[in-house]
């Protein structure tokens, strides 16, 4: 796609999410939860955004993850409660493995949601064949799935699942996250599945969906951000802005280079991604760790020097740290991302 | 040998715990564990327990109701409470209201309104802030005109910890127009029923409802519902909010909290089916969370010994507000590093437990934690105070 186009994509992407179910109206109703609306879901297939991230070969834009990456931003700054972001990094892939699939992806007609590894001891296994049972841990995506994607392991063996939501003994509880977005629990009985892959597998999907909500804190942290800084230099205490107080500047100038480096660790990313889309990617790890490690310590400390409105449910700053909470546990939290890092693979990997 | 360790406090402590196991029931602890929170029965039930029991206030004078203990006692009572999910009364009579009628009031203001405080009887509220007058306290509004024998106040308050719960508030308004604003401020008692209140609920980050805003249209109060001197409300606010500091630090709580993590690591479990007590990283970090509250621990002792000695906390209170505020945050972002998904997902009502019992409430903690370093003064207002009245710069 040509710089020309994916500007104006941004721009429709801006307009549309400002005038459907803006993040405004959804906090002024958040006793309902951050709710997504299925037909959102299928307005967005006709606005071409679900082909988007799909192969030209089988119908799709074939954009790479770099303007994916664009979007999905929007979707973090606007903390829309669709789960586009997760299906913008794994239509690809999905489509590449069951290329049958990609004109139901790209209609909306199929609608995947992923759970994360399971914690609980009665996590998702296999009966040795393609049966599952047990309990699928958090899932992304899946108020309005179709489909699941499920990591699990069938004796020692790591595998991706795929599962059809009509299927025999799926059993869906509501539940949701702490910021609102649905989060119902899947869990199986005897419930048949399509394995898409082994271990390397599970890794990229997971992953690629970690990936995805780096990308979205980025946009979350910036809009954060944006806001903070508008209100402290709105916001009169002691004869003056807030913002001319030195104690605010140098705070501001900390979460701003927080800020700068989760943008850039974003953008490293797509590349990686972009050259290497069966992996690996180096910067993911650091990059999700990030976000557990400095960026919700970052929006933390805006909620604090934007002082007590920041706590009180009206105000779009206490979405923006709940969903970040969301992003640094979600699909491998700070410190299980840290033990990936490998310092000399790191460093002199050139 | 600790310092809790000698005979009498030893001797005390099994004398508190014994009352609590008597006095203390289960639907009381329910209440306490179920959310953050109380309603009003509860606070009140659990306080005329405590009363009745001489232990009212036990930081108060003895004339007026104390217990003429010591820091140690007072603390071990206050730690042995919490570790015991007892309810905490109305901190804002009996730490705040109760202490500045003690210091400033007339006899006769003592005599009406202690003997309810102790008793849980009547609960109170605090007006200070404003939309435009938080950090900045001293830029408030509100308005108080003499009209005959009855003062009217006209304005706006915000923040009420508990504003729907209270009987009175007592409130710093604007009585003298002309002098510089921390001049012109007095301390009045209002009557929550009085024609021309109107609370407005303010729900908070973590969906609950705690804080209210207050408007005045012409409210009345009688003359003599003046707090101490005319025009003098600002030094009784200073002393005030100094007071309210030392309670901020929380210490007690903040260590039932840190026993809660570690009897969390025990139980929960990793990926791999390993205790999380069993990762060194963990252990690392609880270890630095429970040197971090000695420290602040021997921090509120030091201070305590003074109070109870009778002589006002100061300035030297900041120290303990940004401390202990800061460590419970740091404990509740631990509660939800280890309880890991468990910590993010909810029941639909937003009961917290969903895939772990442990996590019941951590996240409800978590998110009403960010306002502890806002509240009574943001921490940066504390680091001026430090920096301006205690290191003169």
């Amino acid at each position: 796609m040509e710089r020309e186009d994916i500007d104006l994509l941004l721009d429709t992407v801006r307009r549309w999410f400002s005038v459907n179910h803006p993040m405004e109206v959804r906090v002024a109703a958040f006793r309902r939860g951050n709710a997504e609306d299925v037909s959102t879901w299928s307005r967005m297939a006709e606005l071409g955004w679900l082909g988007l991230s799909l192969p030209t070969d089988a119908g799709g834009f074939g954009a790479g993850y770099g303007v994916s990456f664009e979007l999905i931003r929007e979707i973090g700054r606007d903390a829309r409660p669709e789960p586009l972001d997760l299906h913008l990094v794994l239509a690809p892939m999905l489509a590449t493995a069951v290329p049958t699939l990609a004109g139901a992806l790209a209609s909306g007609a199929m609608r995947i949601g992923l759970a994360d590894r399971a914690q609980s001891e009665d996590s998702v296994r296999c009966d040795g064949g393609d049966r599952l049972n047990g309990r699928a841990g958090t899932v992304l995506g899946g108020e309005y799935a179709t489909h699941l994607l499920v990591p699990t392991a069938c004796a020692n063996v790591s595998s991706l699942l795929l599962v059809d939501l009509q299927a025999e003994g799926v059993v869906k509880a509501p539940a949701r996250l702490i910021d609102g977005r649905h989060a119902p629990q899947f869990s199986f009985r005897s419930t048949p599945s399509l394995r898409l892959g082994g271990n390397a597998v599970v890794q990229r999907a997971l992953d690629l969906a970690a990936a995805a909500q780096v990308v979205d804190s980025a946009g979350v942290l910036d809009a954060a951000f944006a806001l903070t800084l508008d209100y402290l230099k709105q916001r009169v205490q002691f004869g003056k802005p807030l913002s001319s107080q030195q104690a605010v500047q140098h705070k501001m100038a900390e979460i701003f280079c927080d800020l700068q480096q989760l943008l850039a660790l974003a953008g490293r990313l797509a590349g990686e991604l972009d050259a290497a889309p069966e992996g690996d990617w180096p910067t993911l790890a650091v990059a999700k760790s990030f976000v557990g490690r400095r960026a919700l310590r970052a929006a933390g400390q805006l909620i604090q020097i934007s002082g007590g409105i920041a706590v009180t449910e009206e105000y779009r700053l206490t979405h923006f740290y709940r969903r970040l909470h969301v992003a640094a546990t979600l699909f491998g939290s700070a410190e299980s991302q840290l033990a990936r890092i490998d310092v000399r693979g790191q460093l002199l990997s050139a | 040998m600790s310092i809790f360790q000698t005979p009498e406090l030893r001797a005390f402590r099994a004398e508190v715990r014994e009352f609590l196991q008597q006095h203390l029931t289960d639907d009381l602890v329910q209440a306490t564990r179920a959310g953050l929170h109380l309603e009003r029965e509860p606070m009140a039930r659990w306080q005329a327990a405590l009363n009745a029991r001489g232990w009212g206030a036990p930081h108060w004078p003895r004339a007026l109701g104390g217990t003429g203990w010591s820091e140690l006692q007072r603390y071990t009572f206050e730690e042995e409470s919490a570790f015991a999910d007892a309810p905490l009364g109305d901190v804002h009579g009996l730490f705040l209201a109760g202490p500045m009628i003690i210091a400033a009031g007339s006899p006769e203001q003592q005599a009406r309104y202690l003997p309810k405080v102790l008793a849980g009887e009547e609960f109170w509220c605090q007006g200070f802030s404003e939309p435009n007058a938080g950090s900045d306290l001293a830029s408030l509004k509100t308005t108080a005109r003499l009209e005959g024998d009855e003062w009217v106040i006209n304005g706006q308050k915000t923040w009420l910890s508990s504003g729907h719960h209270a009987d009175l508030m007592f409130c710093l308004a604007r009585t003298d127009f002309e002098s510089k604003p921390q001049a012109g401020l007095t301390q009045f008692i209002l009557d929550m029923r009085a024609p021309g209140i109107s609370l407005q609920p303010i729900l908070t980050m973590d969906e609950g409802h705690s804080v209210n805003a207050v408007f005045f249209d012409n409210v009345r109060t009688p003359r003599e519902n003046v707090i101490g001197k005319l025009n003098h409300g600002w030094t009784y606010a200073k002393e005030l909010l100094a007071r309210e500091r030392v309670n901020n630090a929380q210490a007690p709580r903040t260590k039932r909290d840190i026993i809660e993590l570690d009897r969390m690591a025990r139980r929960c479990k990793d990926v791999t089916g390993r205790p999380l007590i069993e990762d060194l990283r963990v252990r690392r970090r609880l270890a630095s969370l429970t040197a971090d509250f000695v420290a602040l621990e021997s921090a509120v002792l030091g201070v305590l010994a003074e109070q109870m000695s009778g002589k006002e906390p100061g300035p030297a209170a900041s120290t303990l507000k940004i401390r202990g505020s800061e460590l419970q945050q740091r404990v509740s972002e631990t509660a939800l590093l280890l309880l890991e998904q468990a910590g993010i997902v909810l029941s639909p009502d937003y009961g917290g437990g969903l895939l772990a019992p442990e996590g019941l409430g951590w996240a409800e903690r978590h998110f009403f934690r960010r306002v502890v370093t806002i509240y009574a003064g943001a921490n940066e207002i504390q680091k001026s105070i430090i920096a301006k009245s205690i290191l003169d710069m």
